[in-house]
């Protein structure tokens, strides 16, 4: 039995708020071994990219982190500045999602990735160099040698998020959090990009967390999804297992309300009615209760639901689905 | 507008009237024994003193003749000697000159000092002497208002010679221990006066640059060298820097200073006060080809403005408020009727009689001649803005408000008179000199300066009266006080004497510690 | 860039030319006459157009254009009134004091608002932040003369460590840098604070913390460099300020600079010394305006890719 990379149990993040602290992130658990992968799925605002930045110890100064996160066996929950340091970057790497926010506007690209490198590393700058070119050319950057003198504004694109990606390769990390790494890329690059990323994942060994909205990109990527929703998982499991058979009411009307591949078109988009509400303000109950078609009378808007086996290794939260079983999902 | 005159106890003594004056100076044709410096005996000049000033030297143009700034003054006393000296009580002594005899009262007669020569090496000859004295009697400078018009200089031999003045000219002595003696090759040629000053005297030119004048000791003087080796003359233009200079010794000497100037050395030991009080008066010079022109303006003005409150406030009770056209220091001043008091009624009244019962606007130029003078003038602009009276200001550099000030309708300044007698300051209103400071013409008045002139000892007092009255009641221009003269002296020059009002003529006697 | 370059250059020179040319005009005709005024008060006609010979103010007003154009073009701005030496000399001697004043004060402030301005922006509730708002505060309601003033008296008047004035060596800058560093410290101060408290909010900034840089180099690379370009606006603006500061320091110091000698050269009413002192200043001020812009599309490779 090998060690998980990285075990997250119960974590919440939380700001504070006018009647006490708001959870944002609440009861987020999940493992990932050296090499696995996970998907998180959701809609913008429903907390992704501020777990992910959680696991890096970079949300805002504000956020408090509570609950169990592990790398390796060692708690990061509390770890000082100083402590978290050597772990980003070089442990675990991160992909923003708007590489042209993501990257300094003043300062070359070969000068950012060098800084990142020799953040964790003293060696010659010359060293440093070739790697930033190495890294480059693994994100499949042409030409990398002269790009290193390019500033970001000089990019396309998808240049930028390759820059982004050798960006996140350089200090050679065990895990890379991709966070919407493809959402601002028009589809054929979006393509590309994923491609990309499952190449890297299987030559270099690493783990991947890969944040999107979509889950067609998440069938692609593969490995574990966790869907969320208002800053809570309620749904998780194999990808593949999940998409077949979505369990919860919300992964399913997320399913329906997306043009994707690979369903058909014979039934039209039905978006999923009313708002995605604000993480932290479901409180106590089913989060997804207010929008959700088939809601338990008197128990959902009460009742945080716990999680029921659908399948094994596919888990779900829903009061519905603990009722009634399929049968009673829309 | 200003002369160095000598002080009270010499000169008063000497002639403050001809005949006394003949006498005593008969007198002192008898003295030949130099009253050798002090500091020469000790040998080698050695050590600097800075002065601070508020002024520059008018122009970079060392004719001590062209003009009577203060800087041209101190420079001129130091690289240049006259035919007499005069010592800290202002009596007359022996200078190029080893002894003289007063003939008559129009001609002395000298003997001139052999074995002198000037800094570059050239004798010192009669002809020197003669250049320098008939340049002064043939007019067109401003120095030649000091001697009589058309005096001239008869060589006899090489050593002796015979100054002659077409009049009687009571003051002789006094101006000639004022006339500096310069080469006749500089006179010849006026252009080298733009080179430096090359005289006799002291101290020898070395350099100005604008701001700084830089003497040297003359070890060679025929005097005996003198005690300090460096003399620097320093422009400092802003009144708290010059004070603050002198507070942390960059400066050792301030020169005419301020009231405030004197309250922030006052509990100080570090330094001592040299106070003068010279015949000196503080007027608002007005310039009569413009509305000043008009006598109900001049008199209105004398009432609206507040003599007496200036002297006390910003002066701090240093300067007399005198009743006359003459300084209450000179020899027969007597306070005069009416008084002109402070009346905006009676100023506002005249106003109304006046060529100008809407007002009328004046140009004044301001600088920093006067201690205080920009504060005064804004009084002064204030006062006359209460009568209807605008008043322009521009502000002038010392150099440049020496030269221009008669363009402008009204401005501050000094007239610093040459000798206790009222016969120089009486004599600033005719001719010439009328025309050039005041634009003013009166032949009245000429007549009246003629008489006192012409009096007999019995009669001066009231002749004297007379054209001082004339000038009074007329408000020729306004009076505003006497001015005393303060310099504060770092301690560690010692021996700083002055003769008052002409230059520094004494410096060699000092020393530094 | 190089036609950014070129024509910014041209510019530049038709503003100073219209400044040489204006500033001759207005003083020759509002001004009275210099003969006139340099000449003594005994002075005789003849001696007074003597004066104006020499001045060459007694030829036609268009002549006198050319031939100062002419001159300065060739580097001879003409022989100053007051002085009687070469203006171009007087201005040589004076405005290297100057530009070391103010280069000085300029390097003071923003040493201390770099500094400062970030660790504060850093950490607002440190020391850091509360020194910097005193900081700003003082500077900001002091006047040059006042806190100039007060600095003689204490350092130099009460503890002799200074000179309080004049030009002694690099020891008569100290108290004038310092003052007129004072006296622009506080826009530079809020204007990077509030830039640097921008800047450390963006995305970029927590891309560098996410690759493990440390807060110095976050603080003073990444983010100092995005934040100095408002600066740099400011310090183009403030080039004015800076200079009517030092002319004030330069007069409460009686430091000989250029502005305590166009002070000296107005009030003396010495007109090719004014003329020099303005044309050579406005060259200096279009020319470091120049040098801001062409330093923001060095910093910023947006700006240069834009006006390429």
């Amino acid at each position: 039995m090998t060690t998980p990379l990285l075990t997250v149990q119960d974590l919440a993040v939380s700001f504070p708020g006018q009647s006490g602290p708001v959870r944002a992130v609440d009861g987020a658990s999940f493992e990932l071994n050296p090499g696995g992968r996970l998907v998180i799925a959701g809609e913008s605002g429903s907390g992704k990219s501020l777990l992910c930045r959680s696991l890096l110890g970079i949300q805002p100064e504000t956020a408090t982190v509570s609950g169990k996160l592990e790398w390796k066996g060692q708690s990061l929950v509390s770890l000082s500045r100083d402590q978290w340091r050597p772990l980003r970057g070089a442990s675990i790497a991160m992909i923003f999602q708007d590489p042209t926010a993501a990257l300094n506007p003043l300062l070359s690209v070969g000068r950012q990735i060098i800084d990142a490198i020799r953040a964790h590393r003293r060696c010659p700058r010359d060293e440093a160099r070739a790697r930033a070119v190495e890294v480059l050319g693994m994100a499949g950057l042409p030409d990398p040698e002269h790009r290193l003198t390019n500033y970001p504004s000089e990019l396309s694109g998808g240049m930028r998020q390759r820059v982004a990606i050798a960006l996140a390769l350089s200090a050679g990390p065990e895990l890379i959090i991709a966070d919407e790494a493809t959402t601002n890329l028009d589809v054929s690059i979006q393509a590309q990009i994923v491609k990309l990323l499952r190449r890297l994942r299987l030559d270099l060994e690493v783990a991947l967390i890969f944040v999107t909205h979509d889950l067609d990109l998440a069938a692609e990527v593969g490995g574990d999804l966790m869907v969320m929703y208002a800053g809570q998982p309620v749904e998780m499991g194999d990808v593949q297992a999940v998409l077949a058979d979505p369990c919860h009411p919300y992964t399913r009307g997320l399913l329906r309300s997306a043009p994707t591949l690979r369903t058909t078109r014979e039934v039209p988009l039905q978006p999923i009615p009313g708002q995605a509400p604000k993480p932290g303000s479901v409180g106590a109950g089913a989060p997804f209760r207010d929008r959700c078609p088939v809601a338990v009378e008197g128990v959902c808007a009460l009742q945080r639901p716990g999680w029921s086996q659908a399948a094994p290794g596919h888990r779900v939260a829903c009061h519905r689905f603990e009722k009634d079983g399929r049968a009673g999902l829309p | 507008m200003e002369k160095f005159g000598i002080e009270r106890g010499g000169s008063k003594g000497l002639a403050s009237s001809r005949r006394g004056f003949l006498q005593g100076a008969a007198a002192m044709g008898l003295a030949s024994v130099l009253p050798l410096r002090a500091a020469a005996q000790d040998g080698m000049p050695s050590g600097a003193v800075i002065f601070g000033n508020a002024e520059p030297p008018t122009a970079n143009y060392w004719d001590p003749a062209a003009g009577f700034g203060l800087v041209d003054e101190q420079v001129a006393s130091l690289v240049h000697d006259s035919l007499l000296s005069f010592d800290q009580e202002g009596n007359i002594g022996p200078g190029l000159a080893v002894s003289h005899e007063v003939k008559s009262d129009k001609v002395v007669a000298l003997t001139l000092r052999e074995g002198v020569t000037f800094h570059d090496g050239s004798p010192l000859t009669a002809e020197d002497v003669k250049a320098s004295i008939d340049r002064l009697g043939a007019g067109g400078l401003a120095q030649a208002m000091v001697v009589t018009p058309g005096i001239t200089v008869e060589i006899k031999s090489p050593t002796e010679i015979e100054v002659v003045s077409p009049d009687a000219f009571g003051v002789i002595l006094s101006a000639l221990a004022y006339i500096k003696i310069l080469p006749k090759a500089n006179i010849d040629n006026p252009d080298n006066f733009g080179k430096g000053g090359l005289g006799t005297g002291p101290y020898k030119f070395v350099s100005y640059d604008g701001t700084s004048v830089i003497l040297e000791a003359n070890a060679d003087y025929w005097g005996g060298a003198p005690g300090i080796k460096t003399v620097t003359f320093r422009y400092i233009e802003d009144a708290q820097a010059r004070i603050n200079a002198l507070l942390s010794g960059q400066v050792d000497i301030l020169t005419r200073v301020s009231a405030e100037d004197l309250s922030r050395v006052k509990d100080n030991d570090e330094f001592y006060i040299n106070s003068q009080t010279p015949p000196a008066q503080i007027v608002a010079i007005y310039q009569h080809n413009g509305p000043l022109g008009d006598l109900k303006l001049r008199q209105a003005i004398a009432h609206a403005i507040n003599r007496e409150g200036i002297a006390a406030s910003i002066m701090q009770g240093a300067n007399a408020v005198g009743f006359s056209s003459l300084p209450t220091t000179s020899s027969l001043y007597e306070p005069l009727e009416p008084k002109f008091e402070y009346d905006l009624d009676k100023a506002r009244a005249l106003m109304a009689e006046s060529a100008y019962p809407d007002g009328a606007t004046l140009r004044m130029s301001t600088s920093t001649l006067v201690p205080n003078q920009i504060e005064i003038d804004q009084i002064i602009a204030a006062s006359l803005e209460s009568i209807g009276i605008k008043v322009e200001v521009e502000r002038l550099e010392v150099g440049a408000f020496r030269t221009s000030y008669n363009t402008y309708d009204i401005n501050l300044n000094t007239l610093a008179i040459f000798d206790y007698d009222p016969d120089f300051v009486l004599g600033f209103y005719v001719g010439g000199t009328a025309e050039a400071v005041f634009h003013y013409h009166d032949p009245v008045y000429e007549e009246l300066y003629a008489a006192q002139r012409a009096a007999t000892a019995e009669t001066r007092q009231a002749a004297v009266t007379a054209a001082a009255r004339h000038l009074w009641e007329n408000q020729v221009t306004l009076y505003l006080s006497d001015e005393t003269w303060h310099f504060i002296v770092n301690k560690r020059v010692q021996g700083y004497v002055r003769a008052p009002l002409i230059g520094e003529n004494l410096l060699g006697q000092a020393t530094v510690a | 860039m190089k036609r950014y370059v070129i024509r910014r250059t041209a510019q530049a020179v038709i503003i100073v030319l219209a400044i040489a040319i204006t500033v001759f005009v207005v003083l020759r005709l509002s001004a009275g006459d210099p003969a006139r005024i340099r000449a003594p008060v005994f002075a005789s006609a003849e001696v007074v157009e003597q004066y104006r010979r020499d001045f060459g103010t007694d030829r036609p007003i268009v002549e006198q254009l050319g031939t100062f154009l002419l001159g300065a073009v060739q580097g001879d701005l003409g022989t100053s009134f007051r002085f009687h030496q070469p203006v171009t000399e007087l201005i040589r001697t004076a405005l290297p004091r100057t530009l070391a004043l103010a280069g000085c004060a300029l390097a003071l402030s923003l040493s201390v608002t770099i500094i400062l301005g970030s660790l504060a922006a850093l950490r607002p509730r440190s020391i850091w932040g509360a020194l910097a708002t005193i900081l700003a505060t003082v500077g900001q309601s002091a006047p040059v003369f006042w806190t100039g003033a007060l600095m003689v008296i204490l350092f130099a008047v009460n503890l002799g460590w200074l000179p309080p004035g004049g030009f002694t060596g690099v020891s008569s800058l100290v108290l004038p840098a310092v003052a007129v560093a004072l006296s622009i410290m506080p826009t530079q101060l809020r204007v990077l604070r509030s830039s640097m408290r921008g800047v450390l909010r963006e995305e970029y900034i927590r891309t560098a913390q996410a690759f493990g840089l440390s807060d110095r180099r976050i603080t003073f690379v990444y983010a100092l460099k995005n934040a100095l370009l408002p600066l740099l606006t400011v310090i183009g603006v403030d080039v004015g300020y800076l200079l009517g500061g030092v002319i004030v320091a330069e007069v409460v110091f009686a430091f000989p600079g250029v502005g305590e000698l166009a002070l000296v050269a107005l009030n003396a009413r010495d007109y090719p010394l004014v003329q020099g002192i303005t044309i050579v200043t406005a060259s200096i001020f279009v020319i470091v305006n120049l040098v801001i812009d062409l330093a923001y599309a060095l910093i910023d490779p947006r700006i240069r890719m834009e006006q390429s």
